[in-house]
């Protein structure tokens, strides 16, 4: 027969487990589910399409590991899938932004062409 | 043994001291990295400081975690914050590139509109002064016009078909001769001081008698007086080129010849002014 003293470190180990996936992280997958779909509304498909990608699928992921009552790989993925979706984020808006400054300066100087031109 | 035990203790050491040097694995350093990139930016301090913030938390959760799967986890977490703090800032920076393109762009619209604006206030300028010059061209030709009128109103000139004519009387000539007397010289003066002012005009000078004597004497005398005129003039200045003339004796009365009233009527130098193309036409008969 087994020496009960060596099931006591194997029964805290399965005590530690448990306490570790706590609680199914809805909050956390709704936070991320905005934060994806901001990336969408800010042009991050035609801007960051990677990143945003990247964003997506890890939510899905996450919402998978949910279904199969995986909560701590579900939270993991899920803040995972929000902080891609803000990298998506600022990455379009800047990229926008860039491309905006861009065709400003263009326009700037054809207007300086069209001054220097002599007119009748 | 003694000595194993502390061999023990310095293999636990040795591995604790090597674990510092790489500790957390790859993901951590990546996150470490990302930070430094960052955290001594003036760019991303002054652009981004709430990003960078969170971005250093992260990165201390990371630095704290006890498990490995976690530790991870947050370095992951804190990279990705990091590159955030990099992209606010780009944005930022690139926000104000184009607020600054904007002042730039009104600027030079306005630049734009000035110039265009004193463009059309020079055209406008031009225009006014070319229908002012139009203008006092107008005034002129009819200065000249009106002055036209007046000479030829002097010089009691009349209008005809075959233009302006006007009649030297027999007064103006010595009796039966050819000879121009003084007075007449003021008419033939008049009549140079209009041929000066208007030289595109020339001049048909037709001298007539009355019917008493020869056809052929007074066929003479009449070319001879047409021909005075004609020199008067020439010594006035005027261009023979611009002057021709007629003798018709006693032909074309404008009167009866039966008394002496109507006879000195007949006796008369007729000048007849050309229109501005210089043609008089012929006398038909």
């Amino acid at each position: 027969m087994k020496n009960p003293k060596e099931l006591i470190p194997a029964a805290a180990l399965i005590l530690l487990a448990g306490c570790a996936s706590v609680e199914p992280p809805v909050e956390q997958i709704a936070h991320s589910q905005t934060a994806v779909q901001q990336a969408h509304d800010v042009g991050a498909r035609e801007y960051a399409p990677l990143e945003l990608r990247q964003a997506t699928q890890k939510l899905e992921q996450a919402q998978a590991a949910m279904a199969e009552e995986e909560y701590l790989e579900a939270r993991r993925l899920a803040e995972q899938a929000q902080v891609d979706a803000e990298l998506a984020q600022t990455m379009a808006l800047s990229e926008e932004a860039e491309a905006a400054a861009h065709e400003l300066r263009e326009s700037i100087r054809i207007l300086r062409e069209e001054i220097a031109r002599p007119r009748g | 043994m003694k000595n194993g035990k502390a061999y023990l203790v310095y293999l636990a050491l040795g591995l604790l001291t090597t674990g510092c040097a790489t500790p957390g694995g790859p993901e951590l350093e990546e996150a470490r990295a990302a930070f430094q990139r960052v955290e001594n930016d003036p760019q991303v301090v002054s652009n981004a400081p709430v990003a960078l913030e969170r971005a250093g938390e992260a990165l201390q959760a990371a630095e704290q975690a006890e498990d490995d799967e976690e530790r991870q986890h947050l370095a992951y977490i804190a990279k990705q914050r990091a590159l955030i703090a990099r992209q606010e800032t780009e944005l930022a920076i690139a926000r104000a590139q184009v607020e600054e393109a904007e002042v730039e762009r009104q600027q030079v619209l306005l630049k734009a509109r000035a110039s265009e604006a004193e463009r059309a206030r020079l055209r406008a300028e031009q225009r006014a002064r070319e229908a002012e010059l139009a203008r006092m061209q107008t005034e002129q030709a009819q200065a000249r016009a009106a002055q036209l009128a007046a000479q030829i109103e002097e010089l009691q000139a009349q209008q005809t078909e075959r233009g302006l004519v006007l009649t030297l009387s027999d007064v103006l000539f010595a009796f039966d001769r050819a000879e121009l007397k003084p007075g007449a010289m003021r008419t033939v003066g008049e009549i140079s001081d209009f041929l000066q002012e208007y030289p595109e005009r020339s001049i048909l000078i037709e001298g007539f008698t009355d019917s008493i004597g020869s056809a052929s004497y007074n066929q003479d005398l009449s070319q001879r007086r047409a021909d005075a005129v004609r020199d008067a003039l020439i010594s006035m200045g005027v261009d023979p080129l611009r002057m021709q003339t007629r003798g018709y004796g006693e032909q074309f009365p404008v009167t009866s010849n039966s008394n002496e009233a109507g006879r000195q009527l007949n006796r008369r130098v007729e000048i007849i002014i050309s229109d501005e193309e210089g043609d008089i036409p012929e006398r038909s008969g």
